[in-house]
């Protein structure tokens, strides 16, 4: 064997083994790859990384399910668009400040879909420094935490809610201790001078002392009935059904014959109204209420007021109208008249409970009311939204 | 003679201190009005009120807070926000015993808070008592 020879084979050996250790590698290399795209494909979050400017050089899918973009080609779209328009600019700023500083960073935002729905994650993002001390890319992973989101907005609405409750039952009792303090007050007072009088032999003004108590007494007793109707309203909830709204308005309208004859008051209802889906035994009170004020309210002692009731056409919402040409409202009560115990004439023999019953039936129903009037004898017309019971 | 401007929905109470101030020791002529927006107009001298004869400025004013129209509490600040009626002394005459109503009706510089009592010697010794204070010795009753 010449010297060469031997060289050569030892050489070609180590080639050998070099390609061999190169192969290796490569198949290693290969299925640490496999076992980390494995791994990022399958895990809940979304994992990407930039490199120093900014450019996504990989994304998993979950990532690319997150953000909104297509998986296979995710790489060449650019991110911005795809932010909610509110969250962009935080957005810019946090990723310009990680680049120049070269620090970590997370937050919270959102992504809008093509199909218009929001996703919201919690994004977080470290730097992976170079030799320099300078991010050469930066790691960043996205929860999906549009749930959350969700549910923290749902508790904060139910706070509100309850917050808007309680201080509706705070006011309530408070307008009712007074409002029945008021006749207690006569009752027990008048009884006084009652004793008073008759120890002094006065006869007549001791009767006149009777007759305020009694009247009081009544009082107190139709304030006690309505307060608990208005309780019940929100306790006891009726089965909701579908009835056509002139078979509704018709049976108000009977239930009431007898003051609609007191008043002389011509109702007139328009024809072909449609069907609705409600509390009918409620609804019912809703009708009566509002005539009944539109009786009692007519411009001349005598009443001959004309009630005109029906539905606005043409609205997102059905909109129903009872219009009556009676005393009107000014424009400061348009909006107090729901109010409990609000009682816009003191000679009335009203309590003031009546139109807050209706506001509440409304609402319960997820209908708004309100009241229009050009002003003192103009006329009123309410107005209530109903949910109408689609053909 | 002494002018009070009461102010008051409920006729039963109204009659009830028309009483007590029948029997003061000294003569007063008291104008009754049964909601805020009247009690609003006399003191503006507006509308039916427009004559200083018929309607003269009340030397003190006995208000209930809850009124039709416009509320006690707002009639108050309007006495006491404006230049011309802001030396009137107001009582205020009313069922609530609530601590948060007194403070506000001071707090907007109510001259006399009384909670009418449901016994009507008890009424007449303490509304007499802050007419009395109020009108005749102009001192103010935090009764």
């Amino acid at each position: 064997m010449k010297f060469g020879e031997n060289n050569n084979q030892d050489l070609m050996r180590q080639i050998e083994d070099l390609q061999k250790q190169v192969n290796d590698l490569k198949t290693t290399l290969s299925e640490s790859e496999d076992k980390f795209r494995r791994l990022t494909d399958s895990a809940p979050v979304g994992i990407y990384f930039n490199d120093a400017q900014g450019k996504a050089v990989y994304i998993n899918n979950k990532c690319a399910e997150l953000v909104g973009v297509p998986a296979d080609n995710a790489l060449n779209f650019d991110w911005i668009p795809f932010l909610h328009p509110d969250d962009r600019d935080r957005m810019v700023s946090e990723w310009e400040n990680a680049f120049k500083n070269s620090t970590e960073f997370h937050c919270e935002y959102r992504w809008v879909h093509q199909d218009g729905r929001i996703v919201w994650t919690l994004g977080e993002v470290i730097p992976i420094l170079g030799e320099d001390g300078k991010a050469a890319m930066f790691i960043g992973t996205l929860t999906d935490i549009t749930e959350r989101k969700q549910a923290e907005k749902e508790r904060e609405s139910l706070i509100v809610q309850l917050q808007d409750r309680t201080a509706e039952q705070e006011r309530f009792i408070y307008t009712v201790s007074h409002d029945l303090k008021s006749p207690l007050v006569n009752i027990s007072c008048f009884a006084d001078l009652a004793e008073l009088d008759l120890n002094s032999g006065d006869q007549v003004s001791a009767k006149n002392d009777l007759a305020i108590i009694k009247q009081s007494a009544l009082r107190m007793r139709r304030l006690l009935d309505e307060l608990l109707e208005i309780s019940r309203i929100g306790i006891k909830k009726n089965q909701e059904e579908v009835v056509n709204l002139n078979t509704l308005i018709e049976e108000g309208i009977f239930n009431l014959s007898g003051l609609i004859k007191e008043f002389h008051t011509t109702i007139e209802v328009e024809s072909d109204l449609p069907d609705v889906r409600l509390d009918k035994q409620r609804f019912i009170q809703v009708i009566e209420n509002l005539i009944s004020n539109a009786c009692r309210y007519s411009r001349s002692a005598n009443g001959g007021s004309i009630v005109k009731i029906g539905v606005v056409r043409n609205t997102e919402k059905l909109t129903c109208y009872v219009k009556d040409n009676g005393v009107g409202l000014e424009a400061d009560y348009l909006e107090k008249v729901f109010g409990l115990f609000e009682k816009l004439d003191s000679t009335s023999d009203s309590t003031g409970v009546g139109l807050a019953i209706v506001k509440r039936i409304i609402e319960n129903h997820g209908g708004r009311i309100w009241a229009e009037s050009e002003g003192l004898g103009q006329g009123t017309t309410f107005f209530f939204t109903l949910p109408v019971e689609k053909q | 003679m002494s002018v009070i401007l009461h102010v008051e929905d409920d006729l039963g109470h109204a009659l009830l201190t028309g009483r007590v101030l029948e029997r003061l020791p000294f003569a007063c002529d008291v104008k009754l009005v049964t909601d805020g927006q009247a009690a609003v107009n006399y003191l503006n001298h507006a509308h039916e009120f427009a004559d200083p004869a018929s309607s003269p400025r009340p030397a003190l004013v006995l208000l209930d807070l809850n009124l039709p129209k416009v509320k006690g509490l707002e009639i108050l600040k309007l006495i006491k926000g404006s230049e011309d009626l802001c030396d009137i002394p107001v009582a205020i005459l009313t069922t609530s015993d609530s601590a948060e109503d007194k403070r506000i009706c001071f707090e907007n510089q109510a001259d006399g808070f009384l909670t009418k009592p449901g016994d009507y010697l008890e009424l007449v010794n303490a509304l007499r008592q802050v007419v009395e204070g109020l009108l005749v010795k102009g001192v103010p009753s935090k009764n």
